[in-house]
């Protein structure tokens, strides 16, 4: 459309306004996306008599194919980001309210436990044996409540990212021995026997000593839960390339293998666990794994039923500058 | 511990009642008397009319947390020593500002774990040096809360 500001199509405010920009010229191309036509380019050209070239129609509508693209990525990418924040928001949520469930489960578990003690202690007068077994069934369950709360309060905390702490490098081979020698200091009531093999001048991993430590329990405990009477459970902490490998394996009667897929999911139990009553909570395992993650490590499992377990953690090691 | 002569009186504070009886119970079974509080202004003035040995602190508490309840004892010259162990839900005693208690018990205890404490802090009767309390005036009271 040439001689625009003449034009008697356009209104006379608009004839007005072109004439005094000096507009002889305008190009219209809308943007179409999927959803239809969302913004239009308006080309500008001065000078009264001007035409537009042949090829200023093509590259304005490439142009605004270009924008149309560039647009609908612009506003997928908000949405993107938009879902990521709800997502993160639930999650929050959910966190929040697993804590303050926990939490408030602790108040009437005070209760329960502290008066079935005082039950049991005879502070309200001698039971009988009866008396006193029920009085430990109880017990043993309110314990069980609690190990269940405590699990999930720490599965919330490592999610909510708050169990977090500034890392530093620790030495893996020093924690496993301590902990090493004070379990065997309190032998099991099976008679497993603990054998610790920790290759010396190991090199440090970055992460927090404390869940690291909670890492080794949880497995050690395990192996010592599903081994057999008088059966031995073997730590070794070697070095493989730039990462640190702990393995916990125990002669128990190991994980079928469609059980060990799912061993790292909430609340599963093995079949073993249910048939020979061994006690827990289902998230042991599901707390190791978001604390090697959290290091930034691997944990897999290989076992052959009726011949052991062993639980493999990989973390890498610190780098840490070179002293001068 | 002669129960009859040395009785000596421990404050306790804390809204639930049967936490409150379990531990009222424990504390006269060591031969002490109790005085109980459910709320954080009620521990004060009680600690004013009873001058206990020991004060057993909850933290969350309608009206003004257990917190707040220390600045305002520790504030008092005459409470400035008197031993605090805190009894809590509160897993995490690290969190906030607050002057520096003598003990502090996570719920669910076990009862061996109160008596010991307790017995000691009584026993000894000295406080670690703390730190002055914040002024009254400096905190906010946003609601009186129920019993």
């Amino acid at each position: 459309m040439a001689n625009v500001a003449e034009h008697s199509e356009f209104l006379p405010a608009w004839r007005e306004l072109l004439q005094s920009l000096n507009v002889g010229a305008l190009l219209f191309t809308p943007v179409v996306a999927r959803e239809g036509s969302i913004a239009a380019i308006a080309l500008l050209a001065h000078g009264r008599n001007y035409e537009w070239p042949p090829e200023a129609r093509p590259l304005t509508v490439a142009m605004a194919a270009d924008l149309a693209t560039a647009l609908t990525h612009a506003r997928l990418y908000e949405q993107e980001a938009e879902m990521v924040q709800q997502l993160r928001n639930l999650d929050q949520a959910k966190s929040d309210f697993v804590s303050s469930v926990s939490h408030e489960l602790r108040t009437p578990l005070t209760s329960i436990r502290g008066y079935v003690e005082m039950l049991i202690d005879g502070d309200a007068g001698e039971l009988d044996a009866e008396q006193q077994q029920m009085l430990g069934v109880v017990e043993r369950n309110a314990d069980r409540l609690l190990a269940l709360i405590e699990d999930l309060l720490t599965l919330s905390r490592i999610e909510s990212g708050s169990f977090r702490v500034a890392p530093a490098p620790d030495r893996l081979g020093e924690i496993t021995e301590g902990l090493l020698a004070e379990m065997v200091a309190q032998p099991s009531a099976q008679g497993v026997q603990l054998v610790g093999e920790i290759e010396s001048d190991l090199p440090p991993v970055l992460g927090d000593a404390g869940q690291l430590e909670r890492v080794l329990m949880n497995l050690l405990s395990n192996a010592i839960k599903f081994s057999p009477d008088g059966g031995r459970v073997v730590v070794r902490a070697s070095v493989d390339g730039d990462e640190v490998v702990l393995e916990v394996s125990d002669e128990g009667m190991g994980i079928p293998m469609d059980e060990q897929e799912k061993l790292f999911s909430r609340f599963f139990r093995s079949s073993a666990a249910q048939e020979r009553a061994i006690q827990g909570t289902g998230l042991g395992l599901v707390i190791v794994k978001s604390i090697v993650e959290n290091h930034h490590g691997r944990i897999d499992v290989r076992s052959l039923p009726g011949d052991g377990t062993t639980f493999t953690v990989r973390l890498p090691t610190a780098r840490i500058p070179a002293e001068v | 511990m002669n129960a009859m002569e040395t009785q000596s009186t421990v404050l306790l504070v804390e809204d639930d009642s049967d936490i409150r009886g379990l531990l009222r119970r424990r504390m006269e079974r060591l031969g002490h008397r109790v005085v109980e509080a459910a709320t954080g202004e009620a521990a004060i003035s009680l600690a004013r009319l009873h001058h206990p040995v020991l004060v057993m602190l909850d933290i969350l508490l309608p009206g003004i947390d257990g917190w707040e309840v220390l600045r305002r004892l520790r504030a008092d010259d005459e409470f400035a020593d008197i031993p605090v162990m805190v009894v809590s839900i509160l897993d995490d005693p690290e969190s906030g500002e607050h002057p520096p208690v003598q003990g502090y018990v996570l719920k669910p205890f076990r009862t061996a774990e109160i008596d010991e404490l307790a017995g000691r802090l009584i026993a000894t009767g000295v406080v670690a040096p703390v730190d002055a309390g914040r002024p009254d005036d400096e905190v906010e009271h946003t609601h009186r809360g129920h019993q």
